[in-house]
Formats: C-alpha cells, structure tokens, sequence
C-alpha cells in the first residue's frame, strides 16, 4: 500500500489565513494515518493570487482550497480510503 | 566606510553596577556618514545612579556635539567642566571621558580626561601612542589634564577604551588587589590571539563579562568598554521582494548570485523566482520554528531564506525593542536574520516592487504593509542603533 503525499504550503497567505494551525494537526495525526502519509512543506504554490482561497495543501497531485485544521483530517481519511 | 575601503565597526558594552537600574556611565558613538566621520564617547559620571548618569550623559553629549563643529577640544573639556552641576555632599562637579574622533582618511584623535588610557591594538600587541599633556584649569580640583594622542589608523588596528569599571573590576580580591588593571591588556591580547577577526561586538563583551567575573559576578561600578575595529567589511545581502518587471528576473539573479558576502533571500516567490533562474532546488526546514512566523527554507547558494513581510516586520520589532538581540533567546526565522545582522558591518537590501495583489486585500492583518515601509524602517534601526551602513537598492 502506498503512502500519500500531503503538501503543507507555507507561504505567506497561507500562513496567515490559518496554515499555521495545519502543522498541528499533522503533528499529531494517529500513528495508524501517520504512517500512512509522506508530510511536506511548501513554499507559496503560486494559487493564492488573484482571488484564491487559501489555505492551500496538495494531497497527492490534487489541490485543496481553503483546508482547516478539521478539514485537513477529513480530508487526508478520505484520500486514504479511496486510495485502498 | 573609509577612503581605502576599510570598515570601522564601533561597539560597546555596558553593565551597570550592582542591582542599579540606571548606569553612570554613558556611550555615544555617530557615524557622520556625509563627512565619513565616526566619533566615539565614553563618560564616567562621579558616583553611580542617576546623578552620575545626568553628569556622563551632559558631559558626552556636548563632546560630542563640541568635537562634530571642529571646536578646539580644550576650550569644550573647560566649558563642560563649568556646566555640570555640582555634587551637593563632595561640592565638585566631576565626570571622566575618553573622545574618539576618526576622520575619512583614518586619522583618529583621542582625547582622555581622568579615564583609564585606551589600548591601541596593532599587530599582536599594543602600541604606545605618545600623548599631549594639556592641564585644565579648574577651582574645585587641582592638577588635572587631557591627554590628547593622534596616530592614523592601519588596517585590523583596534581601539579599546573602557570606564574604571574595567580597569578596577577585582579590586581586594586576592589575586588582584590592586584590580585588574594591567592584567587585562593579557587577557585581551589573548581573547585576539584565540580569534584573530574578534568582532568588536564580540570583543567588548568578553571584556565586560571577565571584569564582571573579577568582581566575582556583581559589578562594584558602571561599567562600559568600547571597541573600535578598523577591517574588511563583512558584506550582506537580503533580497526581498519580485522585480516589477518580469524581465528583471534574471537581473535580479545575478546581482544575488555575484555578491560578495552572505545573502538572506525574504520572500517565497522571490526565493522562487532565484530557484527558477538557478535551476536549483528549494526545501523547507522545519528545524527553526517560531510560533509567529512561517518556516525557513534552504537552497544552494543562498544562507538563508525566509518568508518575506511577516518575518521582516517581526525583525523590524526586534530591532525597536531594548536590546532584542539579548533578550530575545529564540531560534526562529526572524532571529536568525538578527543574528546575521549583528554580524555584518555593510548591509545591503535589494528590493523587488512589484506590488502584490494578495496583500491588497483590506481583510489582512495591517501587518501586511508594504515592503518597502518595513524595510525603511529597519534600515532607519540599524543605521542608529547598530551604527551599520545600509543601502538599499530598488529592482
Ligand atoms: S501562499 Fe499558499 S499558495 Fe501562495
């Protein structure tokens, strides 16, 4: 089983419109999903201009606008299940 | 910055007697940038605490402002000597100084009144300037005099001048009765031997702290060495912000790519735009995190590169508080970019205006101001309180 990718951006707009708060969540992920997940951070993927919704993070090669700190778990369990 | 492309790097450290919350003595240093100035007070004021602190204050201000107008150092010293006020119990009115006025070309003139004698440091040793004896007229004390010594500075040349505080650190203890005195012209040459390019950061505050030491860590009087340091400049560079032309990209590179120092790279899509031009890969690193500010990154080439407005105006407020550098023990971005400030001597910021349109939106926290207000700003701080040359250049 292959493990997903969750790309954590780190820009400026993203930071300030709560990715920040992400890390946390990623920190403290149940070791049953950590495993599970490759964690990264980023620089500004180049998406928040021009009336973007950040926070942005890429989960695998799909990006997702305006994550939250609950929608980031939502999210990570979902790409985990259609991943089996 | 000097005519042979030398660098003088003034600096001091202060400690105050005791639990005393005020210090005696007072340090004023001002780089005259149009004339290539730099003139360099220390003042000792008779006693400690807050009169002290009104007689060494008065006493450095107007040498300073006597020495800037070229007025003759004897007839400034006499007029000082006749405005502070008087000590009430002991009926003089009495503060030391050491005056330290180096010209464009390197030429210093120092004048001493009643301090310790200043060490000029050349070559493994000290030299022994000869100096000028001017007596001072006064009625309250007899037989006082100025020492005034002239010599032109040579490259890697330091000039050391401290309060009493320094010179009688110790005093009774049995290893030093007499205080340190003598003993710490050894212990400098030894601080210098161990690291030949010792800042002047650096240098005065091992001074400061070993005299501490000698008076076994509390501070029997105020006291404050200064060192000047006369040497290459060391160079940095922060970059921050995208040109306002797409074009100037690749311009924007190769000014960071060939400048001769260090180079801080603020800004995500300015780190983005080097690593496009460069072909060279960006990661970010966890390892220095602060609660406030977005991680730092790494890429070959580049010593450090940060997130751009947050941490800059997070640096702008370090800078603004008393002394951030010390009180503040942190390991985050906007430290580290303090930390490569206080050790550079020239610093020069190139900043890219074109104007971000996300950091338009008035929902933001006012934080996000323009860049280039911030970096004014910081420049502002760290020509006045740091005493740095700052450039900046727009792109
Ligand atoms: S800051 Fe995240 S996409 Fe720009």
């Amino acid at each position: 089983m292959g493990k997903i990718e969750v790309k954590i951006c780190m820009g400026t707009m993203c930071y300030v419109m709560g990715g920040a708060e992400l890390k946390a969540v990623v920190d403290t992920l149940p070791p049953e999903i950590r495993d599970r997940v490759e964690i990264s951070y980023s620089p500004c993927l180049g998406t928040c201009n021009n009336g973007g919704e950040p926070p942005y993070v890429k989960i695998n090669d799909r990006l997702v606008a305006r994550v939250s700190k609950t929608s980031l778990l939502q999210i990570i369990k979902e790409e985990l299940y259609n991943a089996v | 910055m000097r005519v042979n492309g030398e660098f003088i790097e003034v600096d001091c450290c202060q400690k105050n007697k005791g639990a005393n919350i005020v210090c005696g003595d007072t340090f004023i240093s001002h780089k005259f940038k149009e004339e290539g100035r730099v003139i360099s007070v220390i003042s000792d004021g008779l006693g400690s605490g807050i009169k002290a602190s009104v007689l060494s204050t008065m006493t450095s201000s107007m040498l300073l402002k006597f020495t800037l107008m070229h007025e003759d150092i004897e007839a400034a010293a006499a007029t000082i000597i006749k405005t502070l006020p008087r000590d009430e119990v002991r009926k003089i009115s009495y503060s030391t100084f050491c005056i330290c006025d180096i010209d464009y070309f390197g030429h210093a003139r120092i004048a001493e009144y009643e301090s310790p004698s200043y060490l000029l440091y050349r070559d493994g040793g000290f030299v022994e300037v000869p100096k000028r004896r001017v007596p001072v007229e006064r009625d309250d004390i007899g037989n006082t005099a100025l020492w005034i010594s002239e010599f032109r500075m040579e490259k890697e040349d330091r000039i050391i001048f401290f309060s009493d505080g320094v010179w009688q650190s110790g005093m009774g203890e049995r290893n030093m009765p007499f205080g340190w005195a003598e003993a710490s012209r050894d212990f400098i040459l030894r601080c210098i031997a161990c690291k030949p390019g010792i800042s002047a950061n650096e240098l005065s505050r091992r001074i400061v702290a070993e005299a501490e030491r000698n008076d076994r860590n509390t501070l029997k009087d105020d006291t404050s060495c200064c060192v000047i340091y006369m040497r290459k400049p060391r160079n940095l560079l922060i970059c921050t912000g995208p040109p306002y032309d797409e074009k100037n990209d690749g311009h924007m590179y190769k000014m960071v790519e060939e400048f001769p120092g260090r180079k801080i790279v603020c800004g995500g899509t300015t780190a983005q735009i080097l690593s496009r031009e460069s072909g060279r890969e960006i990661t970010v690193d966890m390892d220095f995190m602060d609660k406030d500010l977005p991680p730092v990154s790494r890429m070959e080439g580049v010593d450090l590169i940060t997130e751009g407005i947050l941490t800059l105006s997070k640096v702008e407020r370090l800078l603004s508080g008393t002394d951030a550098a010390e009180q503040h023990k942190t390991e985050g971005p906007a430290d580290l970019i303090l930390k490569m400030l206080a050790d550079s001597d020239k610093i020069t910021f190139l900043v890219g205006t074109k104007i971000n349109i996300a950091h338009q939106d008035p929902t933001l926290p006012v934080e996000l101001e323009i860049r280039r207000n911030v970096v004014k700003k910081i420049k502002h701080l760290l020509e006045t309180k740091w005493l740095k040359d700052v450039d900046i250049t727009y792109i």
